[in-house]
């Protein structure tokens, strides 16, 4: 029973206007028939480049934006059946950490009142309790409870995520939801980090949806991975297979690309790279709604991948993968790519 | 500890010399005010004898009498009192109207919206005091309620501005915070929104008062403001128009009074906007030059310099020495020292990364070898050669061509070295009409040869798009081929993919190699991400809080490094391998450098310090595989990129 579940969720913006007042821009698909779910603390990792739709997923479950089609659940709540108002409970169980750790926190505020506003809000915790609870947050993250009466722009980038941490757990949320939580931090920062929350996630058992760009980062800390591209998910599955054995070829190019500080291992990525990915990057436009978005850049493309986009197919591996290699053409089924190339694919 | 944001906007208020006169004097007005019974000289209202009509200025009517005898000292400074009183009236009735009003519409947006703005804009077309003459009709004469009429046509001044303000706020990080936290949207707007558009409200509420100031007496004059037993300024000026024909004198303090308050609210709420807007834009640009430092013989803070500070180099085309860069620290009268002492060679052909986290002064190093300091800053060094010239105290004329033909640049952020209002094309020619005078044709097929070399797919149809047709990664190569035109000998890169997707990096790492190698072109890569550097670089310099502290072979330094901040960093990075518990970290923070000690920077993060680490300044020395900056690098074995690997 798992605890979070999303199914064929899109969500459209509606084209602005032109710069003549009769034009119109057309619809962006932010999000497009997308499927995802996350057991009771089990944290999943959501990855993809800038305007793949993973950051919008992120704010739909969080209900600051109203889906087109589909729907999600989180335990009982029908959350796209709420009508205008959120309820409080529903605010109690999903909490957010945003990646910019000096936009996130209000720069009038105290840290006391940053921290204690959900607990004010949904717990109706006052006076000493209140107090006695935000102290214990600030314990919680590895920061003092002298802290609370400081102004945000007291502390680094690292203690201001510490904070926004903090905020997120006030109400012992069942889903946390982490949207790039560690990527404007410097290394030293980021390590420390992650670190607390993979140690706060024992300690709370609160499921994470884990939003980034960064796949090393990701798989250090999620049990399962959905890789989105183009408002599309494209592959789902545990950490590791998707890590090491990818069976898209986008979730292949995204593992090549990863820089490694090792500079022979580079050396290999680089070529792999090189193979993996066909035309230059960031030439194209949108890709047409009824294709997969890849193929203008995929290197095993076949016709049927500009015309339709594929079903999504269990994998080997217990995920999903949604490519033509596995239903038409090569026949892949589900099993890793590297079965089709040994030369380029092994991760 | 670092400043609050009302103290920093303070110590630059109070910096600014013309604000400080004007709220001198605005400060004068308001005691004269207050204190107007206790300092007039006369009653207000009465004449004092009857015969006393139209007096020069004298012992006893310091500045005269007025038509039917009133002393004009006194009632300037009960006009003081008429004339704050009519402001402050004004703008709490604007205020109070305008911020919810601006408040709510910007929030909730929709058709309210779109009526309201229709209406403030249709008020706000016509003069106010037109307007609010039209008002005064309705609500019938006296001061009070004349300035209940400007305070209304004020507000809907505020109501536009605090919307614009709130459109803005809305947008922030927090906000979507405390929605997502449970806020309701009144709490929102109060406790979110308001407090961060207090600033801009500050300043517009400022100016407004000067200009009520001035519809009172504009009122007054036209005899539907103060009644004739109120001594405001605008007052004075319609009883002086009544013995215009005998003297004019009656009307010039009441008119001298308007007029310096006026300007005093005006300074003071400039002085108040550029205070705050510094907040906003966190400084400018200057370019402040190099500064020559002899080379001293003591140098790195104490330690001899070594030769030619960790360098291979055998054909350098940049060296450095010596560079150190301080910013004045605000609120003290100290200068701190962000870089200190760099040494730094550059070969030809040749990829150096300087690698670093934010704060160790790898950018403004970068900055201060172009000569492009931001505005505070003081660089110095002993040498900056480039090529064979000499580019410290160069003339900033010699410099700047140099910027633009031997040094080519990259930053991050490629739009924001693009001007939207320009074509591509036009961009990456500039520099080659300019710089090498080409005529437009050779321009143009010389812009299209480099548009092709960064890989820009259909140059000839690409060079005539604007900026906003490219994406990132596109907009980035067309960055490249600007930085190219001239031919540069040194490229710098910045951080040059870390606005972009991973794989777009990739090919724009591929891209800046390919050139360094077929132009034989040497590249600063000023970087954070040790991934980017094993990507391109020869050469690894590494800094940490101001300080270079490793530098040798990319190879040799990430294989064994020879510092242990190096080692920190490198074990530090999460890599694409099976999760295995914590990751190792460097624990504390980077230190800010007015925190900086004498001593080893690192030690205090350090987890083999010894106490001959804190005995005194580091040298940069020789190592195993390069330079280190560490007292034990000879004794430690610390750990590289293959252990962690395995």
């Amino acid at each position: 029973m798992s605890l979070l579940e999303v199914s064929d969720l899109s969500v459209v913006f509606p084209g602005g206007r032109g710069t003549l007042p009769w034009q119109r821009l057309p619809n962006v698909r932010a999000v497009q028939g997308a499927n995802l779910s996350i057991r009771a603390s089990e944290s999943v990792g959501l990855v993809g480049e800038s305007g793949s739709g993973k950051t919008t997923l992120g704010r739909a479950i969080l209900r600051l934006l109203h889906p087109t089609e589909g729907t999600i659940r989180l335990g009982d709540f029908d959350v796209t059946g709420f009508g205008r108002r959120t309820p409080r409970a529903y605010r109690k169980a999903v909490q957010v950490v945003f990646q910019d750790p000096v936009g996130s926190l209000n720069p009038a505020m105290t840290v006391r009142d940053i921290v204690a506003e959900p607990l004010r809000l949904n717990m109706g915790l006052q006076d000493e309790a209140l107090d006695e609870r935000s102290a214990e947050l600030m314990g919680l993250v590895g920061l003092e409870a002298h802290h609370l009466d400081r102004y945000p722009y007291e502390f680094s980038g690292g203690q201001r995520q510490r904070i926004a941490i903090a905020r997120a757990l006030a109400t012992t949320p069942e889903l946390l939801v982490l949207d790039e939580p560690v990527s404007a931090l410097d290394v030293s920062t980021q390590s420390q980090v992650i670190n607390l929350l993979e140690r706060l996630q024992r300690e709370t058992d609160a499921a994470y949806l884990f939003i980034a760009h960064d796949l090393a980062v990701v798989r250090h800390v999620c049990q399962r991975i959905a890789v989105m591209y183009h408002s599309r998910i494209v592959e789902t599955g545990p950490a590791d297979a998707i890590c090491d054995d990818p069976a898209h070829p986008y979730t292949a190019l995204l593992i090549a690309s990863i820089p490694d500080p090792d500079p022979a291992v580079q050396r290999e990525k680089t070529s792999r790279r090189r193979a993996l990915g066909r035309g230059v990057a960031g030439a194209t436009g949108a890709p047409p709604v009824d294709a997969c978005p890849f193929a203008a850049r995929c290197p095993h493309v076949m016709d049927i991948c500009h015309t339709s986009f594929p079903t999504p197919i269990a994998t080997a591996a217990g995920g999903e993968v949604a490519c033509h290699l596995h239903t038409t053409g090569p026949m892949l089924g589900g099993r890793p790519l590297s079965e089709l190339d040994p030369d380029t694919d092994e991760a | 500890m670092s400043m609050s944001t009302r103290q920093r906007v303070q110590a630059r208020l109070t910096r600014n010399k013309v604000a400080m006169v004007g709220g001198v004097y605005l400060l004068v007005v308001v005691i004269v005010a207050l204190l107007a019974p206790l300092l007039a000289p006369h009653d207000e209202n009465l004449a004092t004898r009857f015969q006393d009509i139209l007096f020069s200025p004298s012992s006893e009517y310091w500045l005269g009498t007025d038509h039917v005898g009133r002393d004009i000292a006194s009632r300037l400074m009960f006009g003081a009192r008429y004339a704050l009183f009519a402001g402050a009236e004004a703008v709490v009735v604007a205020l109070a109207i305008g911020v919810p009003l601006g408040l709510l519409i910007g929030y909730f947006r929709g058709w309210v919206d779109a009526v309201v703005m229709r209406i403030v804009e249709t008020v706000v077309a016509v003069p106010a005091i037109v307007m609010a003459m039209a008002i005064i009709a309705g609500l019938g004469v006296g001061l009070t309620k004349a300035m209940l009429a400007v305070g209304i046509v004020y507000s809907m001044v505020i109501t536009r501005l605090t919307r614009a303000e709130v459109f803005a706020a809305r947008e922030e990080l927090y906000v979507d915070g405390a929605i997502a936290a449970g806020a309701s949207s009144i709490r929102v707007m109060f406790r979110h929104v308001l407090p961060n558009v207090a600033p801009a409200l500050i300043v517009q509420t400022t100016l407004l008062f000067a200009q009520a100031i001035l519809a009172e007496a504009g009122l007054s004059f036209l005899g539907i403001g103060a009644g004739s037993d109120q001594a405001s300024w605008g007052r004075m000026l319609r009883d002086a128009q009544l013995s215009i024909d005998r003297t004019i004198w009656p009307a010039i303090p009441p008119g001298l009074a308007v007029f310096s308050t006026v300007v005093a609210f005006n300074v003071f709420g400039d002085g108040l906007r550029d205070a705050f807007a510094r907040e906003a834009r966190g400084g400018r640009i200057g370019v402040g030059d190099v500064q020559r430092r002899e080379a001293r013989p003591i140098d790195n803070e104490g330690v001899p310099v070594q030769d030619a500070g960790g360098s291979s180099a055998s054909d350098p085309v940049l060296t450095v020495r010596g560079l150190s860069v301080a910013f004045p620290r605000l609120g003290t009268d100290d200068d701190v020292e962000v870089v200190s002492g760099i040494d730094l060679d550059v070969g030809r052909g040749e990829v150096v990364a300087l690698v670093g986290e934010s704060g160790s002064g790898k950018s403004i190093t970068a900055l201060s070898i172009l000569g492009l300091v931001p505005d505070p800053g003081q660089a110095s060094a002993s040498s900056i050669m480039l090529d064979g010239s000499e580019l410290v105290e160069m003339p900033f004329e010699q410099l700047s061509r140099i910027r633009g033909t031997d040094i080519g640049v990259i930053f991050q952020e490629p739009f924001a070295a693009l001007n939207p209002a320009h074509t591509v094309g036009r961009q990456v020619a500039e520099p080659l009409r300019y710089h090498l005078g080409m005529s437009r044709a050779a321009a143009r097929a010389r812009t299209i040869e480099l548009l092709a070399e960064v890989g820009i797919p259909d140059p000839e149809s690409r060079i005539d798009a604007y900026p906003h047709e490219f994406s990132g990664g596109m907009a980035q190569r067309v960055v490249a081929a600007m930085a190219l035109a001239c031919g540069p000998k040194l490229l710098i890169a910045d951080e040059p993919t870390t606005a972009l997707d991973v794989t777009v990096q990739g090919q724009l790492l591929d891209l800046i190699g390919d050139l360094a190698r077929r132009r034989s072109m040497s590249v600063l890569l000023i970087t954070h991400d040790l991934g980017v550097v094993a990507d391109l670089a020869d050469r690894v310099a590494v800094m940490y809080a101001g300080q270079v502290v490793e530098t040798g072979c990319l190879e040799d330094v990430f294989a064994s490094p020879q510092h242990p901040y190096t080692e920190g960093l490198i074990r530090a990075i999460p890599r694409n391998v099976s999760r295995s518990g914590d990751l190792p970290t460097i624990p504390g923070l980077v230190p800010s450098p007015w925190e900086w000690p004498d001593h080893c920077h690192f030690a205090d993060r350090c987890e083999h310090v010894t106490q001959e680490c804190r005995s005194g300044a580091v040298a940069l020395t020789p190592s195993a595989t390069g330079m280190s900056r560490c007292v034990r690098a000879e004794e430690l074995a610390l750990k590289g990129v293959r252990e962690e690997a395995s």
